[in-house]
Order: C-alpha cells, then sequence, then structure tokens
C-alpha cells in the first residue's frame, strides 16, 4: 500500500517539483524568405514566450516576447543568407524558465 | 505492477462523465399568430464550463453558446428584439437567410448596434433550411467568443427520419484559466484562428445516442472561425441530402463530408443495430502544412434500441436551372501576401474597403472565384444563393445542382457560379475565414 501511495505522489509531483518548464523547440521552418518557429509549451500559464536568436556565432538577443499561450512566431526579420540559432523561456510570475534545447536554420539555404 | 495500476485507478475515478450532447435551447415565441414567429435576442456576457477547463467568460445570445434554436415554418415573418449588453457594438447577420438589405447586419448599413443599444430585426423567411446567426463586426472576436445561434426554416415536405439532430460544429482556443485569448499569433493571422477544443452544441465530446439500425437526419452547422471540420466515423456512411439553401439534385452517399467555416450540410446516417462510433475530425490539407494535424473526435455517437424500418428518403424536387445571361462574368480574385512581416488578404489586388464594387444591376449574373493564393478559401455571398456552374473546367453536372452561400474555392482553383440578384442594396462577399475577412478578404456587390 505504502509503495502504491508513493507511487502516486511521485506521479503527482514529477511535473512541475524543479522550476517552471522551459518550452520544447518542435522545428524552426523556413516561410515566406524569413523564419517560422512552432513549439511546445511544457508550463501551464506562462505570461509570455521569449524567443531569443543568435546569427551565427554571434551573442543571443532577445528577439520576440508573445503571450504564454502562444506556441510560434513568424521571424520576419531573420531573411539573411546565416544561420539562424533560436531558444525559448517561459517567463512566470517574475521567475523565468531554464532556456529550451536550441534549434538553427537558414531562411536561405 | 500494483503502484502502476493505483494511479491509473485515482486518475480514471477522477475523469469526468461523457457529457449528454446538449439540446440547443428555444427561444419563446411572443406572437400567437402562427405566421410570425417573435423572439427576443439578447447579446450579453456569461461564464460557461467547456469540459474540464476552468470556467470561460464567453459572449452569448441570451446566456448560452450556442445561442438558441430560432424555430420557423417557410413563409414566416420573424421579428427579432435585440439587445445588446455587450461592452461593444455589434450586429447580427443572418448568414445564408435572403432578408431585405437593411436587416444584413453588416457594417455596410452603418446600423450597428451600440453597446446597450437595441434594433429590431423583421423580415419574411422566403427559404427553408438550416441557418444560423452571429455578428458582422469585429466577427473574429465576436464569433470566437461565443454569439453565435441557429435558425431552422422548415418546408412544406421535410423528408423523414427516425430522429432529427442539429449539430452546431466549432472549435476554441482557450488559455490554462480557461479564458479566451483575443491575441492573434502568427500562425492563426494566416490561416485563421482553430481552437485546440472541439464543440458539439457547446460541449465537449459529448454523447448523442440515436437510434439503432434507423435513420438519423444531421443538420450541421460549421460556425468555426476558419476550421474546415471533415467528418468521418468509422463504418457509417454520410447520405448527402442537401447543403446551404437546399437539398442536392440527386443525394449521394459519402464516406467523409467537409463543412468549410459558414457552411452547412444536411446528411442522413443509419447506425449499427447497436454500438458506439466515434464521429471524428479529420485533417484536412488547406494550405500551409494543416494537413498534417491529428484526427481529433468530436463526439461519441452510441447506437441502441429496436431496429427500425425507415428508409433513406427519396431524391427531392430538382431546383431550377437559371439561365444563362448576356452579361459578361464577373471575376473575384483571391489573394494573400506578406508585407513587413504581416498577412494580408486581398480581392482583385485590394483590400477592403478599397475593392471596387461590383455593379451587375439586377437579374442574373455569372461570376467566377478564382483563388491565386496557397490556400483555401471559403466564399460567402450574403444576400442570395448561387449554384456552382464549374469548378476549374470541370462543369458541375445537373445532379449536384443546390443553391449555396458558402463553398470552398481550394488554393489555386476557380470557380464559376451563376445568382439571380432581385433584392436591391449594397451586399458583401468574402472569405469566411473570419480573420481573412477582416484581414481584408471582402467585397461588396450593389444591386439598384
Amino acid at each position: 500500500m505504502k509503495k502504491a501511495l508513493f507511487s502516486l505522489l511521485f506521479v503527482l509531483v514529477g511535473c512541475g517539483a524543479s522550476g517552471l518548464q522551459a518550452p520544447m523547440i518542435k522545428s524552426v521552418e523556413k516561410m515566406d524568405g524569413a523564419l517560422m518557429l512552432y513549439w511546445m509549451n511544457m508550463e501551464a500559464g506562462c505570461t509570455a514566450v521569449e524567443g531569443e536568436r543568435k546569427e551565427g556565432s554571434g551573442a543571443y538577443a532577445v528577439a520576440f516576447s508573445v503571450p504564454g499561450e502562444v506556441d510560434n512566431k513568424h521571424d520576419t526579420p531573420a531573411t539573411k543568407d546565416a544561420t539562424y540559432t533560436y531558444r525559448l523561456r517561459c517567463l512566470k510570475g517574475g521567475q523565468a524558465s531554464a532556456y529550451s534545447v536550441e534549434m538553427s536554420m537558414s531562411p536561405v539555404r | 505492477m500494483r503502484s502502476v495500476l493505483v494511479p491509473l485507478v485515482v486518475l480514471t475515478a477522477c475523469a469526468a462523465q461523457q457529457p449528454e450532447l446538449p439540446a440547443l435551447r428555444s427561444v419563446e415565441d411572443m406572437d400567437p399568430l402562427s405566421s410570425v414567429v417573435h423572439v427576443s435576442l439578447r447579446a450579453q456576457v456569461a461564464s460557461v464550463r467547456f469540459g474540464d477547463a476552468p470556467p470561460t467568460e464567453v459572449w452569448t445570445y441570451n446566456g448560452t453558446v450556442p445561442g438558441p434554436l430560432i424555430e420557423a415554418n417557410v413563409g414566416d415573418r420573424l421579428i427579432v428584439e435585440f439587445q445588446n449588453d455587450l461592452p461593444e457594438a455589434t450586429t447580427i447577420h443572418w448568414h445564408g437567410v435572403r432578408v431585405p438589405n437593411a436587416m444584413d447586419g453588416v457594417p455596410l448599413m452603418d446600423n450597428a448596434v451600440a453597446a446597450g443599444g437595441s434594433f429590431r430585426y423583421e423580415f419574411t423567411l422566403k427559404d427553408s433550411g438550416l441557418y444560423w446567426f452571429h455578428p458582422h463586426i469585429r466577427s473574429a472576436i465576436q464569433v470566437q467568443k461565443g454569439l453565435y445561434g441557429v435558425i431552422r426554416v422548415r418546408g412544406q415536405s421535410e423528408p423523414q427520419a427516425d430522429l432529427e439532430q442539429v449539430l452546431v460544429l466549432d472549435d476554441i482556443k482557450l488559455r490554462d484559466d480557461g479564458s479566451i485569448s483575443e491575441y492573434l499569433d502568427d500562425t492563426s493571422a494566416m490561416i485563421g484562428r482553430q481552437g485546440s477544443t472541439l464543440l458539439a452544441n457547446g460541449a465537449v465530446h459529448p454523447l448523442l445516442r440515436l437510434p439503432a439500425g434507423g435513420i438519423t437526419r444531421l443538420r450541421v452547422v460549421n460556425t468555426a472561425n476558419a476550421r474546415y471540420f471533415t467528418l468521418g466515423a468509422a463504418g457509417l456512411k454520410f447520405f448527402v441530402f442537401g447543403t446551404d439553401g437546399s437539398p442536392y439534385a440527386e443525394p449521394f452517399e459519402a464516406e467523409t463530408v467537409m463543412l468549410v467555416p459558414g457552411e452547412r450540410l444536411d446528411v442522413f446516417i443509419k447506425g449499427p443495430p447497436n454500438g458506439d462510433v466515434e464521429l471524428m475530425a479529420l485533417p484536412y490539407e488547406r494550405g500551409h502544412m494543416t494537413g498534417t494535424a491529428s484526427p481529433l473526435p468530436i463526439a461519441t455517437l452510441r447506437f441502441s434500441g429496436t431496429p427500425t424500418s425507415t428508409a433513406f428518403p427519396s431524391p427531392p424536387p430538382a431546383i431550377d436551372e437559371l439561365p444563362m445571361p448576356a452579361s459578361a462574368m464577373f471575376h473575384i480574385a483571391l489573394s494573400e501576401q506578406v508585407e513587413a512581416g504581416n498577412v494580408r488578404f486581398f480581392i482583385n489586388a485590394k483590400q477592403w474597403p478599397d475593392v471596387a464594387v461590383w455593379t451587375p444591376g439586377s437579374g442574373v449574373h455569372t461570376f467566377e472565384v478564382i483563388n491565386e493564393s496557397e490556400m483555401d478559401h471559403p466564399f460567402h455571398l450574403h444576400g442570395f444563393f448561387f449554384q456552382v456552374l464549374s469548378r476549374g473546367d470541370v462543369a458541375e453536372g445537373p445532379l449536384k445542382r443546390a443553391w449555396k452561400d458558402t463553398i470552398n474555392i481550394p488554393a489555386k482553383s476557380s470557380l464559376k457560379a451563376i445568382a439571380r440578384f432581385d433584392e436591391p442594396g449594397r451586399w458583401m462577399y468574402h472569405c469566411h475565414i473570419l480573420e481573412h475577412a477582416e484581414g481584408g478578404m471582402m467585397g461588396e456587390l450593389a444591386i439598384p
């Protein structure tokens, strides 16, 4: 019985005990000369999802911020013949999640 | 093993029981005359629950989503005392109903009902069929928030069935807290807002009880902002009897049927002797990878009871073919373009309200809708029905002749149609993906 209760607790707590969950980038695709990002929100109730972009081996900078329920962004400034890399995080109640796993794509090549 | 089972049992025990398909609420007819239907509609804010989600603030007609079902007979006078208790202006557009121009509830007529205001809609119902009503101001937001209802106009000889069921299909995009987002993300700006939660008569995945082995008449309307509902149910065939404003000259069987936003279908199904069948929304590629979505359940069809001997209805008398006019065909070209990061929608290379007015004069005229864009668009004509003449180079057979007011124009394709313009006024035509209409894909037809 104890073992069963432990299992139940594990199931219930495992989702969010380690802080805010980062979004998961599903894909970065070419669209209309720029790049289209699709992601999955892993944390309920994010107030915003912040996206950072870097060009080549440059430094990351905030590229966009959208409401927390949004799961896509057409990054229309990303139009150069370069490789753009993205990472996302969830913002909620003054806290921020870790960054997502990165994903890269070129709008040209 | 037991430790895995315990959480499963706990989760299953907490799962909500599948709701019954809600009956559409009727609205009181205040006039004792049988030929007059006099009702009150009040646009108001309300709170509803969609499935297990937290309460959602919605905009409603008379407090429910969908709004009430207005029942009438062909030839009846419909009078609607409308009160707007929303915090912003609205109108009621009677989708598919042939009304006098001043009753059409569009911004062209400058008769928007201000917050706190009222308006009396009054007209004669000329045609039998299933129609619906919704706002035509900020419609992408107001319809999404729940403002829609249904009118069923009965004709003199209706096809018989063991059960007739109106099915109002919608989808809704809810935040985690149950609220409806007004934010238009980039994908929604392109393909229109598609919700992640499907609704049948306002309920999430309800149970619809149907007579086993009997004939059910399903009268279906797609009220979604943008979702194309392609319906399929394993082992069931749809006997497609009619569409927007009339039966087909010859009904036909199909394993799947599609309704674009705004469109209606009149289908009959014959169920198995007993058992459950899932009515599914199947993926359909209407551009921009929309076809990669997973199938979604709409409702469970539960067949039970004693089989009946009711048969599918006989074909109705064919509607008259409109005579070909001598006038030149008018061309309506639909296109889209991304400019400075924003997607824009055009008719004849212009955006509403800069689209040149089409002035064909009264009488019978032909037109061609040419979809130059990369995705499908559901074309809707106000005030008049039309008959399809051809799709691309393929002539429409006489057996498929029907009165339409909303029809899909697939990407990179065209459709020719014919209509009789017999009601003066300024009428709109537009894409019925509401975000596209508000993004510019609307035009005007003026009849003297």
